[in-house]
């Protein structure tokens, strides 16, 4: 290779790491060669024992802050950054709102069950029924309050890490850093996901169990598989008292 | 067919393996060798200021390294503030870059020189009882 042809090659591989002042890096290059002229070595020799162009543009690609931070670039990157931004937010306003929505949901049943189970019929607005099936409906209602209250708390965790990860990539973007990206889904330690999921399955199971248990018990009280009917729910007429 | 596919695959992928582990073998060395030099380079500034090719031969006649690696190191001292550059004319030749050690560089060196000699000294002392 002689002088022109490596000093071509070098500033081409520069531009291709978009390198800040490859002019300036060129410039050195060649008082290098013109050195080594001086002293005798031949263009082709300096150019071996100088390495590959390549190698020694991704050595200055490797210094932090080196990089091109083109004006052109960088205002891109915002703006692209700034309209996926705007789309992240309402996705994520409208998940945090839709988790807000389970937790109060979470509540109702839970707060039923216990009127139930108390025999406390706020506003009158329980269906009459044996106080046998009520315990049952009762118990059953809290499981289903507790199923949607750890659905709320794994979508918070989900939208939780969803904005880490976010975060993190933009980070990577905008500082030309390389932190490991991290995982979208929830991270739970080891623990906290056991706990989560036993309480989880026996809630489930609660929730199987008292669901036929109460079916069986209000139908065997008031012999009839529509048990609603013979109770007078929903406005139909009781025929059991 | 002689051999299967799965036989293939795995004969593949260990080829595959050794290729990464020498690259990476290569990364490593190329990595401890910049920092060594970054410091051999403070070294030099630390007595007196020097010119770019300079140092690129006073290196490179010492150490076996390609004469192109120096001015990324001196490159990188710079944005890092440990040297500053000056232009100095010189007869019969053109203007001639002159690297000079910053305060911060002074300091920098100093704890690092003190650093890689303990470390140094450490690493020597383990391979001298290794060897007997």
């Amino acid at each position: 290779m002689t002088k022109q042809e490596y000093l071509n090659e070098l500033k081409t591989e520069l531009n291709k790491n978009s390198i800040t002042d490859a002019e300036d890096i060129i410039t050195e290059y060649e008082q290098h060669f013109l050195f080594k002229l001086a002293d005798g070595y031949s263009e082709e020799e300096i150019a071996v024992k100088l390495g590959a162009p390549a190698h020694i543009a991704a050595q200055y690609a490797g210094i932090p802050g080196e990089k091109k931070a083109k004006g052109g670039k960088k205002f891109f990157l915002v703006l692209w950054l700034t309209i996926i931004g705007i789309f992240e937010v309402m996705l994520y306003g409208a998940f945090l709102w839709f988790i807000v929505a389970l937790f109060c949901a979470s509540l109702v049943p839970t707060a039923l069950g216990v009127e139930f189970i108390i025999r406390m019929n706020l506003m009158n607005i329980l269906p009459p029924m044996p106080y046998g099936g009520a315990l049952v409906f009762g118990i059953m209602l809290i499981a289903l309050g507790v199923i949607l209250f750890l659905v709320a708390i794994y979508c918070f965790a989900y939208l939780r890490q969803m904005v880490r990860a976010s975060l993190r990539w933009r980070k990577n973007l905008m500082s030309g850093e390389a932190l490991p990206l991290l995982p979208m889904s929830p991270q739970f330690s080891p623990k906290t996901r056991r706990n989560l999921r036993g309480i989880l399955l026996v809630s489930v199971l609660i929730f199987g169990i008292t669901f036929i248990a109460g079916y069986a018990i209000l139908g065997i009280y008031t012999h009839s598989f529509e048990f609603w009917h013979a109770l007078g729910w929903f406005g139909y007429p009781a025929t059991i008292h | 067919m002689s051999l299967s596919e799965e036989e293939f695959e795995e004969s593949h992928s260990c080829e595959v393996r050794i290729n990464i582990k020498t690259e990476m073998g290569d990364a490593m060395n190329i990595q401890y060798k910049k920092g060594v030099l970054e410091l051999c380079v403070l070294s030099l500034l630390a007595k007196r200021d020097w010119y770019g090719y300079e140092i690129s031969e006073f290196l490179s006649h010492k150490i076996d390294i390609a004469d192109g690696t120096v001015y990324p190191i001196l490159r990188k001292l710079k944005s890092d503030g440990l040297v500053t550059t000056y232009l100095m004319e010189a007869s019969g030749g053109p203007p001639r870059k002159y690297y000079s050690l910053t305060a911060t560089g002074r300091e920098s060196y100093a704890s690092d020189r003190t650093d890689y000699l303990n470390f140094a000294s450490t690493v020597q002392s383990i391979l001298e009882e290794q060897e007997t």
